[in-house]
């Protein structure tokens, strides 16, 4: 009887300990605004007025702000990962997994409306400001392609499909210039000093030749921690470092970043972004112009691109005087004859990953 | 507020328990009655009015009731109670059901898109079961609005039950009794409901969300969705109802047990004896018996267990798939009765146990459907009659991501744990190691809940908006 009057009591101290403990150290210690890990703005207070409180958006807020703001958070995601995959034998963590020593985030499951319709954008692009021009396109493989690890991943060859099928542009396959090397990691994205093949076969594709470069390759200090392992929340020995490659055309160019007017160059080492691979054309932008002023041959490039093209565009940029590069999730397909000179490409190009193609209503 | 989130385990329940366990009875009623309406306006704000609308017209019907006792209008009051109760969640909850099935004849009416108050089905049910219960003279009048409005609108069973009837709870209204061991059995129910709810049904509601999701079909991943699907809907109302029992024990109250393992059962009626458990008895004592009960002839026990069962279905949800759910078990029922229960009493008892869960993975099938329709392509899905292969990457990748929790959840399901407390109980070794594991349990299973939910995992409530 004694024991479990002893018993209760600690039962009642426990839960008394963590419950309070969660309360005051939530509510009292400093807060942060951006999540480095995760790479994205934390909850803010929500407002509280009477319409919002009177709307629900007030209480939904508050919720938000304190799952975004719990006390050792970073330490409660991390046992989350740890139960889920080491206890639970999940073979994956909020849809992030670890194989061959590198994170994987599949697109899955596939949306074939959504890629039709961006294929209908690009096509509509095509026809509007390109219909005299050869249009050309290509597909980034996502890096899980290139794992025997079991997982959900989109059918990269039906994605391909889908988009030959419904738009005129030339297809240029570039699957096979790839590896799991090629890519970082610990981001979803691939290493731009490995991309020597994949470039190459882009401007054959476009009928062009890519001239031998000589690149030397900068390594920023530090380890750079990509995206997906501020998302697996789990302590892995998957690490990258972030290598940009200089030569005469890159450093010489003239860059002209229509949103951002004081970027200048092609690279932005000291960029102040959470996401580091802004170093490369200083990331998300709608439209880049850059001229290369090493090469008089007057052929201008258009390339339609994600995250993806940012770090291949220093490769393609020396076989090209011009290459105008253009992210449509940032800008409004319909203006962008007014924004910047399209009249004199002499080859478009549409370079998409998968996961973009995957993606309802992205392409604007 | 949902008790599996963090703003109602780390915010609302530390400054509720403060106020429960140290202010006096009286003081506690009043702090209980504003922090339960604080608790359903962080979800939904504009019905609060309504809620307080359902307390003091029961309150007051109950004083009518009581005055007319005896008298020969002394149904009246509960004939308006029903008429306001339930016609509040007939017009909040059925209207667009209504509407959208005439409109299916070619009525061509706008459909009203209202929005269902959380937990009108479990407070109109307990406010029209307590005017009853006055008026049969089970209980005596309310006299205090804050005590009884304190009662209907207690927040760890407001939303999604169980179904407290004011009988069950009124000496504990009137007597604050809160000791250390009822807290402390309260800590660890509602630190294993939270558990149940975030660290199972959610992640077996992934897998059921994957199965939707899927690009192609194979058996074994229709076996796998309809299992995980029956597991997910019990521990995720098992475990609310968990902590919700957990919850009135640390604030003194006893409320009625909810489930008692269901899945062990050998006939659909012992099922539903074992799963709602609180609302199989409130039709039993306010539909099924009023209407003859199985004290008839027999066609009218069969319609007595028509209607009941209609209305059980209906009560789910406003969709013919529920109504059909509820028909659907009414039929097996009355089967049972007629000549099946016969049969699995001599029939071995993996036939009977077979018999329920092929009954029950089915049903919970056609609960979750779009459309019965659909529920019954899952159903060939299961039997392999759509031409799906037995298995595919999909399937697979799904069991390898909820296996280790299915076969938790299996054994979960089962009387397991109580089993083994009891051998446990019966050595002083094992008492030893029971009460080590008692606040270890509950811590961990706070930890680790809280670490899901920090992580913004999954988190969908399924029965709140019954």
């Amino acid at each position: 009887m004694k024991m479990k009057k002893i018993t209760n009591l600690i039962t009642v101290a426990v839960f008394v300990l963590i419950v309070s403990l969660g309360c005051l150290l939530t509510a009292f210690l400093p807060k942060q605004t951006l999540s480095e890990t995760e790479r994205r703005e934390l909850a803010a207070f929500p407002e509280c007025t009477a319409k919002t409180v009177l709307d629900g958006s007030f209480f939904n807020g508050l919720t938000e702000y304190v799952t975004d703001h719990f006390a050792l958070r970073e330490a409660f995601r991390t046992l989350n990962t740890v139960l889920r995959v080491d206890v639970l034998g999940q073979p994956d963590s909020g849809g992030v997994f670890e194989a061959e020593g590198y994170l994987f985030e599949p697109a899955w499951p596939m949306d074939e409306q959504a890629i039709l319709n961006n294929t209908a954008k690009m096509q509509w692009i095509t026809d509007t400001y390109f219909a005299d021009k050869p249009v050309y396109f290509s597909i980034v493989p996502d890096k899980a392609d290139f794992t025997d690890e079991p997982c959900l991943k989109l059918d990269t060859e039906h994605v391909v499909e889908l988009v030959s099928e419904n738009f005129g542009g030339e297809y240029i396959d570039i699957t096979d210039t790839l590896s799991l090397g090629d890519y970082y990691r610990t981001d979803t994205h691939w290493q731009q000093d490995k991309l020597g093949d994949t470039a190459d076969a882009l401007v054959s594709g476009m009928g062009g030749t890519l001239p031998e470069s000589t690149f030397e390759w900068i390594t920023l200090d530090g380890a750079f921690h990509g995206v997906l392992r501020g998302r697996y929340a789990k302590p892995t020995d998957a690490e990258d470092k972030l290598t940009y490659g200089v030569n005469d055309v890159t450093e010489s160019a003239v860059v002209r970043d229509l949103a951002h007017p004081g970027v200048s160059t092609v690279y932005v080492p000291e960029t102040e972004s959470l996401v580091r691979y802004d170093v490369f054309l200083s990331g998300a932008t709608p439209i880049i112009e850059v001229t290369n002023t090493q090469t008089d041959n007057g052929k201008h490039l258009v390339l339609f691109r994600d995250s993806f093209g940012s770090s291949i565009a220093p490769w393609l940029l020396t076989a090209y005087e011009k290459i105008t590069i253009i992210d449509i999730r940032y800008v409004s397909s319909a203006i962008l004859g007014e924004q910047t000179e399209l009249s004199t490409a002499d080859e478009v190009l549409f370079l998409y990953s998968t996961a973009i193609l995957n993606t309802g209503g992205i392409l604007k | 507020m949902v008790f599996s989130g963090l703003p109602f385990v780390y915010f609302f329940l530390p400054l509720a328990l403060l106020l429960g366990v140290f202010l006096p009875t009286k003081g506690r009623n009043i702090a209980m009655l504003i922090m339960s309406l604080f608790f359903y306006a962080f979800g939904e704000p504009r019905y609060l009015p309504l809620l307080i609308l359902a307390a003091v017209s029961a309150w007051g019907f109950g004083l009518w009731a009581e005055k007319l006792r005896g008298h020969k209008l002394s149904r009246l009051p509960l004939v308006c109670s029903c008429v306001l109760s339930l016609g509040l969640l007939a017009y909040f909850k059925y209207t667009d059901f209504f509407l959208d099935t005439l409109n299916r004849f070619g009525a061509g009416f706008s459909l009203m898109h209202i929005v269902l108050p959380i937990g009108i089905s479990f407070y109109t049910f307990q406010a029209a079961s307590y005017v009853a219960d006055v008026t049969r003279g089970n209980i005596p009048a309310e006299r205090s609005l804050i005590d009884f409005a304190s009662y209907l609108t207690f927040f760890p069973q407001l939303i999604a039950g169980p179904i407290v009837r004011y009988s069950d709870v009124r000496e504990q209204v009137k007597v604050k009794n809160i000791t250390v061991d009822s807290f402390a059995a309260g800590a660890l129910r509602f630190s294993v409901g939270l558990g149940k709810k975030v660290l199972i049904a959610n992640v077996l509601a992934e897998c059921t969300a994957d199965f939707a999701a899927a690009q192609t079909e194979s058996v074994l991943f229709y076996w796998l969705y309809a299992v995980c699907n029956a597991l997910n809907i019990y521990f995720d109302f098992s475990g609310y109802s968990d902590m919700a029992i957990g919850l009135g024990k640390m604030f003194g109250f006893d409320f009625p047990e909810n489930f008692d393992h269901p899945f062990i059962s050998r006939t659909a009626a012992e099922f539903w004896r074992r799963w709602h458990m609180t609302l199989g008895t409130w039709f039993r004592d306010y539909v099924y018996i009023p209407l003859g009960g199985s004290r008839c002839v027999l066609w009218k026990q069969l319609r007595n267990l028509l209607v009941v069962w209609s209305l059980t279905g209906l009560w789910h949800g406003a969709a013919w798939n529920y109504v059909l759910w509820g028909l659907y078990f009414g039929a097996f029922l009355i089967m049972e009765r007629l000549f099946l229960k016969k049969w699995l009493e001599k029939a071995p008892r993996v036939v009977s146990h077979i018999y329920v869960t092929v009954v029950v993975l089915f049903s919970f099938l056609v609960f979750s459907a779009m459309s019965p329709a659909d529920a019954v392509h899952q159903f060939g899905g299961m039997l392999g009659l759509t031409g799906a292969p037995l298995w595919n990457g999909e399937a697979l990748y799904a069991l390898r991501g909820c296996g280790v929790i299915l076969l938790a959840a299996i054994i979960g399901a089962m009387p397991t744990v109580r089993y083994f407390a009891a051998r446990l109980r019966k050595n002083p070794k094992g008492e030893a190691f029971l009460s080590v594991m008692q606040p270890v349990v509950t811590a961990a299973l706070l930890i680790a809940s809280t670490a899901f939910l920090v992580a913004g995992s999954f988190n969908p409530f399924l029965y709140w908006q019954f």
